[in-house]
């Protein structure tokens, strides 16, 4: 497993832990086709790895920056706010609770994650916040 | 505020018991009947095409139009008046409450007037195109 993936799937694990109000996590590659998905699907955060970048410092050892768009769509009535509200607040409260990615076992997968942007999108009633993350690790090449 | 859906018959009862709420329209019908048979002014409401777009799988969001009829009676001058009258009451009477009092619905909003130019005068005929607004789950 490269720390990508793990990073991956611990965002996952903090997206779905309470008491964030999110009820399906969804990694993908491109945008999803939310015709499959269900009402009480969402919250949905869909999780796209993108660019991934290696500033070498010595030899083969590297400082990676790796971009992560996550997309949360959410249902909501016009002229309401206060869940593109809670949904950001939660999500920000997630990432800065656990800047590290940390696992169960206490073990840090990367060595911060910053939050880019954070821009709302969609129309009714099908609305979505996207926050564009960049994930900073140390590591040798082969081992990222 | 949580999501709320409906379907297109109670919209449909929802629309006729606004208009018929109306005191001065003499007579509301959900269907086309010859005029003779109404008293003036009268509405009937005509529905015309649905556009649905699945947002979810089990979520559509319905853009539903129908064909408000208004027509009004005057052998005198004052015919357009009379008419641009009832046109006025029968927007008006939707710009009350655009969720129309059903629960999914979400806008009403009158989009086109048309009228019969005239031409068949004694009568006066508007036509107003409407647009409804709702979500549905089926």
């Amino acid at each position: 497993m490269s720390v990508r993936s793990d990073a991956i799937t611990q965002l996952g694990v903090v997206f779905t832990t309470p008491p964030i109000s999110i009820n399906k996590v969804v990694v993908a590659n491109e945008s999803l086709d939310m015709a499959v998905y269900t009402a009480s699907q969402t919250p949905l955060v869909e999780i796209v790895p993108a660019e991934e970048t290696p500033e070498y410092e010595v030899g083969k050892h590297a400082l990676w920056r790796t971009s992560i768009r996550l997309t949360i769509y959410y249902l909501e009535v016009r002229g309401d706010e206060a869940q593109q509200e809670t949904l950001t607040t939660e999500i920000k409260n997630a990432l800065g609770g656990n800047p590290t990615l940390k696992t169960v076992a206490g073990v840090p997968i990367v060595e911060i994650i910053n939050i880019l942007s954070i821009t709302p999108a969609g129309e009714f009633p099908l609305f979505q916040i996207i926050f564009d993350l960049e994930l900073e690790y140390e590591k040798h090449i082969a081992n990222a | 505020m949580s999501v709320s859906y409906t379907e297109k018959e109670p919209v449909a009862v929802a629309l006729y018991g606004k208009l018929n709420a109306v005191s001065e329209f003499q007579s509301v019908d959900r269907q086309y009947v010859e005029m003779g048979d109404y008293d003036y002014p009268g509405v009937f409401i005509n529905d015309v095409r649905e556009v649905r777009r699945t947002v979810l799988k089990d979520v559509v969001h319905v853009l539903w139009t129908v064909l408000i009829v208004v027509f009004v009676f005057d052998d005198s001058l004052t015919l357009s008046t009379t008419l641009n009258a009832e046109i006025k009451r029968a927007i008006d009477a939707l710009k009350v409450d655009v969720t129309l009092g059903v629960s999914g619905v979400y806008n009403t909003r009158v989009l086109d007037v048309d009228t019969d130019e005239g031409f068949l005068r004694p009568h006066g005929v508007a036509m107003l195109t409407t647009e409804i607004s709702y979500l549905t789950k089926s």
